[in-house]
């Protein structure tokens, strides 16, 4: 009886397991699809609606002060970024370790022994930017920008998208302060990549771009108020084109509306 | 954990095992987290020690490389065949600016001295303190002058610096012919050296600082060179900003190391002042 009832078992047994797998592939599909909307949520939460330089306004500090020229900026961006994104990991990786009362200094801790590495790397191997970049290669520890993601995502989100929102949060930093520096080094020095060498090599110096030829220096582009004019800009710049989408949000959806109204009506 | 509990300062005797329990409970999380915070600063420390570890090298290399590309750029490599990033002396003296110690990297060429590139500040910057590094030839003349550091007003300024303009050049080769040769000063001042548009004060300050620092070599000359190696294993971190200090026992190695007559830098010091 065993025998006959154990077969009829496994058969339902089948099924059901076929049920669950085809539930369970489906939950995986659905999970993936959840997951590709987090990452794409995430790129457009870093770059754009939430970017750390234009709309959180963080960091400001080396922002305003260290893009005077295109190398410095991207030197900037791309440190700052490395330092975001090992931050978001370790901090992802070892959220269920940490006791909620001292996460912050433990944050802080990690973030600071990045910096370092960063800085003693920079050293090794980028001197001339390591020394023109100066004070503001360790400042970032003190990059509210850093510390705000490993608050406010990485300590709740597993390692992967940690890693991702911390590369987007660091693409969109370093983006901005890009922008910064070329509109800064056109207006000021009337070039581009001036000094590239000093983060890539000797080979760059062939990056080197001459603009336009400028008698005198434009000194409020390589001044600090020069920088907080542009950034200002920059922002004016942003939300216009907020505002432009938005606006044409609105019309799409009145049109919409009323073709709907017509068809009724005849 | 159990000793901290047993630490606690006991309470009252009527409700003590129930304080004691909570007591616990609050020493069990506290040390708990002291734990879990000592062991993320162990891990940290540990990981900023091995970067350090790993680039220490490379970074003492950078840093003797950079010296040496600022060297080269005032004395001809040519023209000597020492260890020029290893051989050096210090010195403080008011005429070169500020109190602080100044570095001089010594060109010899088959032991003889054939030039000294000084570190020195030129104090009256339009925006503080210029740091430079001069080469000054065994006959006086200028072979070179470099600004390190500087803070000068982007665009105005900042031409002292070779990057920006080649103004600091038009120092080679010239000497000084009398301690107060009225020769040295900007042009504005009926000297021989230009000074920008819309930038007087920076250049002034440089030539100043040049001509006192080449009249402190002069007069200085004979006991300047005869002083002991002050660098050997001692890294010059960077060409003046973060020279060493001199701390006795490095002073007394050095010291002891040279050969020459032992001039005590402490002693030079006290007589700047």
């Amino acid at each position: 009886m065993d025998n006959d009832i154990a077969p009829q078992n496994s058969k339902e047994a089948d099924v059901t397991d076929n049920i669950d797998e085809q539930e369970a592939a489906a939950e995986k599909l659905q999970a993936a699809a959840d997951l590709k909307a987090e990452y794409k949520e995430l790129a457009i939460q870093g770059l754009w609606k939430n970017n750390p330089g234009l709309v959180q306004l963080l960091g400001l500090c080396p922002l305003l002060a260290v893009t005077s020229t295109v190398t410095n900026a991207i030197g900037l961006g791309v440190a700052t970024m490395l330092v975001l994104i090992c931050s978001n990991v370790t901090v992802s990786a070892i959220r269920h370790w940490v006791p909620k009362e001292i996460r912050i200094p433990i944050f802080v801790l990690i973030i600071a022994a990045f910096v370092t590495c960063v800085q003693l790397l920079m050293n090794a191997y980028t001197f001339g930017i390591y020394q023109s970049l100066g004070i503001f290669l360790p400042l970032i520890v003190t990059n509210c920008a850093i510390i705000g993601r490993a608050e406010a995502y990485a300590s709740k989100n597993p390692v992967k998208q940690s890693a991702f929102d911390g590369l987007m949060m660091g693409l969109g930093f370093a983006i901005i302060l890009i922008i910064l520096g070329i509109v800064r080094e056109i207006l000021g020095q009337g070039t581009l990549f001036d000094g590239a060498e000093l983060l890539l090599g000797d080979w760059a110096t062939v990056l080197r771009i001459e603009v336009m030829q400028l008698d005198s220096q434009f000194l409020l582009a390589i001044l600090p108020p020069g920088a907080f004019i542009a950034m200002g800009f920059l922002i004016a710049l942003k939300n216009a084109i907020d505002n432009h989408l938005k606006a044409k949000k609105v019309v799409d959806k009145d049109l919409v509306i009323e073709r709907v109204r017509v068809n009724f009506d005849s | 954990m159990s000793d901290k509990t047993d630490s606690t300062p006991e309470s009252p005797e009527h409700n003590k095992a129930n304080d004691k329990t909570e007591k616990s409970a609050l020493t069990i999380a506290v040390s708990k987290n002291t734990k879990i915070l000592a062991l993320f600063a162990i891990a940290c420390t540990v990981a900023v020690g091995l970067v350090n570890e790993l680039t220490k090298d490379r970074i003492k290399k950078q840093e003797q490389q950079h010296l040496l590309r600022t060297l080269h750029s005032i004395i001809e490599p040519s023209r000597y065949d020492n260890d020029i990033a290893n051989d050096c002396i210090v010195m403080s003296a008011p005429e070169l600016g500020v109190n602080k110690i100044h570095t001089a990297y010594i060109a010899r060429k088959s032991g003889k001295v054939i030039a000294v590139a000084m570190t020195s500040t030129a104090p009256k910057g339009y925006n503080g303190n210029i740091d430079f590094i001069m080469a000054i030839n065994n006959d006086g003349s200028v072979s070179g002058v470099r600004v390190l550091k500087h803070q000068e007003t982007p665009g105005l300024g900042d031409k002292i610096e070779l990057r920006k303009s080649d103004w600091v050049t038009s120092f080679t080769g010239k000497k000084l012919l009398s301690e107060d040769d009225s020769r040295w000063a900007v042009s504005k001042d009926n000297g021989m050296f230009d000074q920008f548009t819309g930038a007087t004060i920076t250049p002034r300050a440089v030539v100043e600082g040049v001509k006192n620092t080449l009249n402190y070599f002069t007069n200085n000359k004979a006991s300047l060179l005869t002083r002991p190696n002050a660098c050997g294993d001692v890294l010059i971190t960077s060409a003046v900003t973060d020279t060493p200090p001199m701390t006795p026992s490095s002073n007394h190695q050095s010291n002891q190391t040279a050969n020459q007559t032992a001039t005590p830098i402490k002693q030079e010091a006290a007589n700047g002042q």
